[in-house]
């Protein structure tokens, strides 16, 4: 039972800003959960909004973000539009309504500054903030995480990792495609330096190519040497122009001086020197499915909901998430360090 | 208690995860797997499926399909497939992910100019939407059916239109009961054909349509059922127990391998201990894979209670 199965609470009104897929995903997901009701919805689009109140009439629909001060109560808002909004809707959506929980989708901002700043601002107002990586509530990451941490494969050394999808065969138009909002790291490459640094703690680079084949200002692929502070290093690579992998794919490969694990969204196989836990001491795999906690409902990925139960019941607990503006910020030093290297053409 | 009192024309369901991108297997199989699924093979797929038991075949709205479909010369089926085709039109989702709702709206409606009528919508595309969203919705459903009938070859035979789960589970959570009962509507009283609906939350779906009043006994219902409770939300045994229950929902069985973790002859072994659907819809990508397939659940169904 989660804080939100408690019948004792009152209601948590949550409110969605930009009524792309992403916010019709969280709406959907968290209206389905127990003790939630969407109460409010903002996007610049006043058709859209329109629309909205034709088929949902009982939703407050507002242009901007600053109106969400005139709701008798409001107590969360995820924030779903263009990264290069998400600092300043972050902070106007705190002004409108203090104290409000704030959730942003990936990436938190598309520049480390930004980040640095919410963080800053999340600790002084203790207001419970969380970023949509989702990739940590995948079962097979999720117990990689236990195993890692558990000494599972000794010490770690070093890593391969690789995030593909074939989403960018041709000129794209659009933010995605835009320098300082679009490309592969920000768009795909951010899950994969989440993970990495939920793994290994704090990284930088010691080399990074940026390539682009489709797109005309940004990065479609990049590769670039990492290495912790604890001295694990490996290679990362992010594509979405990759032909060969129709759906997408995040993989890492860790090697550990007592064994390696093999993970992706799918599968976690072990290969271990002696056993640990349920893993034996020969090659093993688990399905994500066996790795998965029962969850209430379903819509998108299961980590989708199981992302969703976490920053609702913070929100309830007033307790940080673990991908808290502060714990993520640190993240985009990282990734504003690749983007640093040039654009190579083709 | 173990009896399903409604009934479908076809048992057996040609699906088309494997041709339109939905690969519900692991990703290593599954980039095995992703050969070169012209049109010539996917109707030789087809071909294979029907000749050894597929009547009727399953596959989400696209116009690719339409015009694969369109060039069937229907051996070696004596009679009409009967087609399950999951609403909305794929390029509407993947101009939903790139453009945004505004941007995949006046776009949906722009793609729909073959006709005097789609002209006229279009025309006046977003007061049209604003005014009267349902008769906007109706009217898709008419343009994308009349594009879906005039494009496929008369060897096919359209039996219903589900709605698709990302549409289904999300209406059904917020709440916006009216969008299904103008699905119900059109489907059923313009377009003669059976509706249906994807879920991946059957339980709470038929707790939503009782809540709401609407009949059970008229749609079909596509929903995962596996041995290992594969996105059967919230457990297999929950949706188990409500497919015992309700004896008067036409049920289609998809995901029954189990997104790759369980052969055939388990899925097999598990539907045979009891009867919870009407029809199975199983992907192949090979004509080999579907004869085989289709030879197995033919058997199954002759033992099926």
């Amino acid at each position: 039972m989660t804080e939100l199965d408690d019948p004792s609470k009152s209601p948590l009104n949550i409110g969605i800003v930009g009524l792309g897929s992403m916010g019709a995903l969280h709406a959907a997901i968290a209206r389905a959960l127990p003790g939630v009701a969407l109460s409010a919805a903002i996007d610049s689009d006043e058709r859209l909004l329109k629309l909205l109140s034709r088929v949902l009439p009982e939703i407050s629909v507002f242009t901007e973000i600053d109106e969400i001060g005139t709701l008798d109560r409001l107590d969360a808002i995820y924030i779903c539009t263009p990264p290069n909004t998400h600092h300043e809707l972050a902070i106007r959506a705190q002004r409108a309504v203090p104290g409000i929980a704030v959730f942003v989708e990936k990436p938190m901002v598309t520049r480390s500054r930004d980040g640095a700043d919410l963080a800053r601002r999340s600790i002084e107002s203790k207001a419970v903030t969380m970023v949509g990586l989702q990739k940590r509530y995948v079962g097979t990451f999720k117990r990689a995480k236990e195993i890692l941490d558990g000494g599972g494969i000794g010490n770690p050394v070093y890593f391969r990792s690789q995030t593909f999808t074939a989403g960018v065969l041709e000129t794209g138009s659009g933010w995605k495609f835009e320098p300082g909002t679009g490309g592969v790291l920000l768009d795909w490459g951010v899950h994969l330096v989440d993970l990495l640094y939920w793994f290994f703690g704090s990284m930088r680079v010691r080399e990074a190519v940026r390539r682009r084949i489709f797109s005309a200002n940004v990065e479609d692929y990049v590769h670039a040497t990492l290495q912790s502070d604890s001295g694990v290093t490996g290679s990362f690579e992010a594509g979405w122009s990759m032909r060969t992998h129709r759906s997408t794919e995040l993989t890492l490969e860790i090697h550990g001086t007592r064994g390696a694990l093999r993970v992706n969204e799918d599968q976690l196989t072990t290969y271990l020197d002696s056993p640990y836990e349920e893993f034996p001491a020969h090659p093993y795999s688990r399905h994500v499915h066996a790795l998965t906690p029962r969850i209430p409902y379903l819509l998108g990925q299961p980590e989708n909901v199981l992302q969703e139960i976490a920053f609702l019941d913070s929100v309830r607990l007033r307790r940080p998430p673990p991908t808290s503006f502060a714990n993520v910020a640190p993240i985009h030093l990282l990734m504003d360090s690749i983007s640093e290297f040039p654009l190579e053409r083709p | 208690m173990n009896t399903r009192l409604a009934s479908l024309p076809d048992r057996l369901l040609l699906g088309a995860n494997a041709f339109q991108g939905t690969n519900h297997f692991l990703k290593e199989r599954g980039r095995a797997r992703e050969t070169d699924l012209a049109a010539p093979r996917i109707r030789a797929v087809l071909s294979a499926a029907v000749s050894s038991g597929a009547t009727g075949f399953t596959f989400t709205a696209d116009d690719e399909m339409y015009s694969t479909l369109g060039g069937w010369s229907g051996e070696p089926s004596s009679r009409a497939v009967n087609l399950y085709v999951i609403y909305p039109n794929s390029k509407l989702i993947s101009r939903l992910i790139a453009r945004g709702t505004s941007g995949m709206l006046s776009e949906a409606m722009d793609g729909l100019r073959f006709s005097t009528r789609a002209r006229m919508v279009v025309k006046g595309a977003w007061s049209f939407l604003l005014k009267d969203p349902y008769s906007a919705l109706s009217t898709y459903l008419e343009l994308e059916t009349e594009r879906l009938r005039v494009t496929v070859s008369p060897h096919f035979r359209l039996q219903s239109i589900l709605l698709n789960e990302l549409l289904t589970d999300s209406i059904m959570s917020v709440g916006a009961v009216e969008v299904f009962r103008v699905f119900l509507k059109t489907t059923t009283d313009r377009l003669g054909v059976t509706p249906g609906f994807v879920t991946r939350n059957l339980p709470m779906f038929i707790k939503f349509c009782k809540s709401k009043e609407i009949r059970l006994d008229k749609i079909a219902v596509m929903t995962p059922l596996n041995p290992l409770g594969f996105q059967m939300t919230p457990d297999r045994e929950t949706v188990e127990a409500v497919l015992r229950q309700e004896g008067e929902l036409k049920v289609i069985g998809i995901s029954l391998l189990a997104g790759g973790q369980v052969s055939l002859r388990e899925a097999l072994e598990y539907l045979s201990k009891q009867r919870l659907v009407n029809a199975l819809a199983v992907g192949a990508s090979t004509t080999d894979q579907a004869r085989q397939t289709f030879t197995q659940l033919r058997e199954l169904n002759a033992r099926l209670p």
